[in-house]
């Protein structure tokens, strides 16, 4: 009996023994294998986060890639984005861009000419979910809104919003069975000034020898001979003649058209006629690439405290606008000003804004 | 006391012992993962699946060698070039295509073998007096770049020169070749050094660097890959702003923007910067000249000021200025900024024109 107790005892202690042998040997084995798999600090970030890439969204990016192919030619164009950024919907887009033919270039930061961004908004609308896509590629912009009405199920809300770019795009809205088309008439493009109007954009001031010799030589009871236009890019005052600021930049182009848009006296006010009138130019007359020179002016006496200068860059400001309102990228536009408390005579008129469009030479 | 008594506490620490000596020697073995070398553009998994995480990262030091080399030839600038590759059959196509990713290239997927920046490579194994060794070879439309590299234990060592054709800019490269020291070795030597189209050239230096075993890093104290290449890149940019230094006194100021980075170490600039750089360049004319003012030290060893004044350089690049017409000045002196100092941090770009 006690022979047969201490049999058990010992039975127990192998078997507790073994138990902790086995163990440990599994610890052991399984910290060598952690071991064998220690990444070399050559590893550079890590990427392809899998979470999986929802069918609303997947129908959006496609629709949104599917209008990016139409506004750059994807054989000539790389694209920019950030290899920090492992946001699945953005590798998602990127990678339907990649199968469009675009070139990719992972940047560290925001680099390059065409850099890729998007935001996504949600919200709500009489109860339903809305989602609002917005994509920048470079200077362009394209934004639209859609409707969850169920799950897994998306419908335009608006037409496409595109900034910055006066390119046409062909919007087809074909119902699938992820995607239904409630109106018609959204499928279509409208051509809007970006929203972000760049009011924190550094100066690029005027600097040459010349200018500074004239500043110096003149009174300072006269007419400015500089100031800043919509863009914060200091010009001359054309009043004092001399070329433009931007002359150089037209070597290669030709004067296509010329009107003249008169303001009221004392006003920046568009209005309808004027607003009209550039509704024509750019319809009927702008082509992509053209640039459009306008210079704004205020010659005579004026009443109002921000001067003859003001009133003549804030006219050219504001068909500036109207211009990008109708998605005009602002590098296509060159304003500037001419200004003085008394006529230009024939040179340029009395309180307008000299629009001409420039076509490259052939 | 029984047979069993006696026997279970050698047997529990013959184990433990086994246990723990097994675990040293595959300790050492160091490898990279899978996602280390897929490229993001295209891959096929099932390749770098089946290859030892050993290979890997010895086939990811050879590429990043290679890479290294590349974007330091000023045709093959990453922030400028579009390369066209071919969803990669090997592993070495991989490792390859993941550094061109990482070191900033364009890549562009094509079916076939279009682009004038088409990405090939190869890898051949040759049986000679010396051993085997392997010779790897990368070609860039009319670029290519071959080495030889020989495997010793894990790690894995250059065995020539890196020969360069197809380019007449390869007097200031600077090989990566401080990466294979850090695996360690046993006292061997390997060369470091460049040729152009396989033939000696008097500017270039060739050397022998020794490998001992107290070189050996750890590995998270090896140079990271994306370092690798942001000092390669770094490199070029410095010895092409002494190379391009233009001379001023030919050129008038044209015009001047003073853009603001949100501290000292981003490299972000924003909507508004890149904007206005874009206003800039719309007036560029094929004779003109950027300065990009960025370097505020007195010593004129800032290194963050010198990745902005890059990242400017990038910028124009990107908006069609030709490197050689953008030029980093030398850093001046300011006495209002310290060191320290991180706050919105400034760099002058200025126009000039020929006068």
């Amino acid at each position: 009996m006690t022979q047969s107790v201490d049999t058990t005892a010992e039975r127990r202690s192998w078997i507790t023994t073994t138990r902790l042998c086995i163990l440990i040997s599994l610890f052991s084995i399984s910290a060598c294998s952690t071991t064998d798999n220690v990444e070399s600090s050559l590893k550079t970030s890590t990427f392809g986060n899998e979470n999986p890439v929802g069918p609303v969204d997947r129908t959006i990016l496609d629709d949104m890639t599917g209008v990016v192919t139409q506004l750059f030619e994807p054989i000539d164009t790389t694209l920019q984005v950030n290899y920090a950024n492992n946001d699945p919907l953005l590798q998602y887009f990127i990678d339907q861009l990649v199968d469009s033919g675009y070139g990719i270039q992972r940047v560290s930061a925001d680099q390059g000419a065409n850099y890729v961004s998007y935001t996504r908004d949600l919200s709500k609308a009489d109860g339903t979910n809305m989602i609002n896509y917005r994509v920048s590629i470079g200077a362009v912009e394209i934004a639209r809104d859609y409707s969850v009405p169920r799950k897994n199920i998306v419908a335009p809300a608006s037409v496409y919003q595109l900034s910055g770019t006066r390119e046409s795009v062909n919007i087809v809205d074909k119902p699938s069975g992820r995607k239904i088309v409630n109106d018609p008439s959204l499928s279509q493009a409208q051509y809007f000034a970006s929203l972000e109007l760049d009011e924190q954009a550094p100066v690029i001031s005027l600097i040459t020898p010349q200018l500074v010799d004239q500043v110096s030589a003149r009174s300072a009871n006269g007419p400015s001979l500089q100031a800043l236009n919509s863009s914060k890019i200091e010009v001359n005052n054309l009043f004092y003649g001399g070329s433009s600021t931007f002359s150089s930049l037209l070597d290669d182009y030709q004067r296509v058209h010329r009107q003249v848009i008169v303001f009221g006296n004392d006003s920046m006010v568009l209005g309808d006629t004027n607003k009209s009138l550039i509704d024509q130019l750019v319809e009927s007359e702008f082509r992509n690439g053209d640039i459009i020179s306008l210079v704004g002016c205020s010659n005579g006496a004026t009443s109002l405290e921000i001067g003859n200068e003001g009133l003549a860059l804030g006219r050219a400001k504001r068909v500036t606008e109207a211009l990008m309102n109708r998605g005009i990228a602002r590098e296509y536009v060159l304003d500037e000003g001419c200004w003085a408390p008394v006529s230009a005579g024939d040179a340029f008129p009395s309180r307008g804004v000299v629009l001409e469009l420039w076509r490259e030479s052939a | 006391m029984s047979t069993v008594r006696m026997f279970t506490p050698h047997a529990a620490t013959l184990l433990i012992a086994l246990a723990l000596s097994a675990c040293t020697t595959p300790g050492a073995k160091v490898g990279v993962s899978t996602d280390a070398l897929t490229p993001r553009i295209t891959s096929e998994p099932s390749v770098l699946a089946d290859t030892d995480a050993v290979e890997r990262a010895r086939l990811q030091l050879v590429a990043t060698n290679l890479i290294a080399t590349l974007v330091q030839i000023p045709e093959m600038r990453p922030s400028t070039a579009t390369l066209q590759v071919s969803t990669p059959q090997t592993v070495f196509g991989h490792a390859l295509l993941r550094a061109l990713e990482d070191a900033g290239f364009g890549m562009q997927l094509v079916s076939a073998d279009q682009g004038t920046n088409y990405v090939s490579y190869s890898k051949r194994l040759s049986e000679t007096e010396s051993g085997e060794v392997t010779d790897y070879t990368l070609a860039v439309g009319k670029i290519q770049l071959s080495r030889e590299y020989v495997v010793n234990g894990d790690a894995v060592y250059p065995s020539s020169l890196m020969n360069i054709s197809g380019t007449d800019s390869i007097a200031d490269i600077s090989l990566a070749d401080d990466i294979f020291i850090e695996q360690g070795g046993d006292g061997s030597a390997f060369i470091s050094g460049a040729i152009g189209n396989g033939a000696a050239n008097s500017d270039l230096q060739i050397i022998t660097l020794d490998v001992n075993d107290f070189d050996e890093l750890p590995q998270d104290k090896r140079t990271r890959q994306d370092l690798v290449f942001a000092e390669a890149r770094q490199r070029f940019f410095e010895k092409d702003a002494e190379r391009s230094a233009p001379n001023l006194d030919q050129f008038d100021k044209f015009r001047r923007t003073v853009l603001i980075f949100d501290d000292s170490t981003t490299q972000m600039m924003g909507a508004s910067n890149k904007l206005a750089v874009r206003l800039l360049v719309r007036q560029f004319s094929d004779e003109d000249v950027m300065v990009i003012k960025a370097c505020q030290a007195a010593d004129g060893a800032d290194n963050a000021s010198m990745t902005r004044a890059i990242r400017v350089k990038e910028e124009l690049a990107g908006l069609g200025v030709p490197t050689q017409a953008s030029y980093i000045a030398p850093c001046a002196r300011t006495s209002y900024r310290h060191a320290s100092d991180n706050s919105p941090t400034p760099v002058e770009l200025i126009h000039y024109r020929p006068n």
